[in-house]
């Protein structure tokens, strides 16, 4: 019986490539575009979190998504919509991250937005994690976003070079100098790797 | 220069306690489709509307040069009349002034000089002593 419940409920277009799902987009197809959103919404989210607000990481996602939406005649075939996809969330932040630091500073929002983590905390763990918080966000903005890239959400370093348009050299380098800062950090802050 | 199993270190202990990433909002995804169904539609009608203008454009563009044509067709007609009626005038004035043309006035004109005759030499000569 669970057998069957799974293959009524499975939906055959999830087995649809993203490149067949875009091909029926470009056609005006929005429940196609529906399944692009659940696929990648998770990963955006993600993305998107330790350089925003959590207030506004909805309105952001929703940000991502038209733009995609919009932009999806304009999108090169031959490229991964993954990768594209991302792009327009680093580009998305980019534009947040300006905004935002007119108004107030990161550590603020940070400071905010940690108690509300967990109903029943473990506090060394809360502890650590508002250190991995703290230590985001005071790197750079480009450090921030190859740690959240390659270490978090485990981009390989190709496609980030892709996402971000720089040489996977660079990409290298940045990774580099933004452990090193995130390392210092981490030892300031007595945690022994 | 750090090794890499510090590296795998960092990362573990970075995924271990990065902060949880909050839910969506349960009526993200509707909205995220409102508002993907409404840029459609507005596109939609843009395309439309342009495609209306570009429909109008051909009337316009064919009268636009229908009006042109006339306009330079008569131009030319008119000219063609002008030239013709001044070629006519200047024929009438010809006519008119070579039959008023008198007939010895080639002779008043351009007076013919008398050839020099011995004769009238000698009276000449006389007269001067």
């Amino acid at each position: 019986v669970s057998v069957v419940a799974i293959a009524v409920s499975a939906n055959p277009l999830d087995n649809r490539s993203d490149r067949e799902l875009v091909q029926c987009c470009l056609q005006g197809d929005t429940a196609s575009f529906r399944l692009l959103y659940r696929r990648h919404q998770q990963r955006v989210r993600s993305m998107l979190y330790p350089v925003c607000n959590p207030s506004s990481l909805d309105d952001l996602v929703q940000e991502v998504f038209l733009r995609a939406w919009k932009g999806l005649p304009k999108f090169k075939q031959t490229a991964q919509f993954s990768t594209w996809l991302y792009r327009i969330t680093w580009n998305v932040a980019c534009d947040h991250r300006q905004a935002a630091a007119q108004s107030r500073t990161r550590l603020q929002v940070l400071t905010k937005m940690a108690p509300s983590q967990q109903d029943a905390p473990d506090l060394s763990h809360l502890h650590y994690q508002d250190l991995v918080q703290k230590g985001l966000a005071q790197l750079s903005f480009d450090h921030q976003t190859i740690l959240t890239l390659h270490d978090l959400e485990e981009i390989p370093q190709k496609e980030i070079a892709e996402i971000l348009e720089i040489p996977v050299g660079t990409v290298k380098s940045r990774l580099f100098h933004a452990r090193a800062a995130m390392r210092q950090f981490l030892q300031q802050q007595g945690v022994q790797l | 220069m750090t090794h890499p199993h510090d590296d795998e270190a960092l990362k573990q202990f970075l995924r271990q306690h990065r902060s949880p990433i909050p839910p969506a909002s349960p009526d993200l995804e509707a909205r995220i489709m409102q508002a993907v169904g409404q840029s459609t539609t507005a596109q939609t009608k843009c395309q439309r509307t342009s495609s209306n203008r570009r429909l109008w454009l051909v009337p316009s563009t064919i009268a636009a040069s229908l009006l042109v044509a006339l306009a330079s067709f008569q131009l030319v007609s008119l000219r063609r009349e002008t030239n013709a009626n001044q070629i006519a005038n200047m024929e009438t004035f010809l006519e008119n002034n070579w039959l008023i043309f008198p007939e010895n006035a080639e002779a008043e004109l351009f007076p013919v000089a008398e050839p020099v005759t011995q004769s009238s030499t000698e009276e000449l000569v006389t007269t001067g002593s």
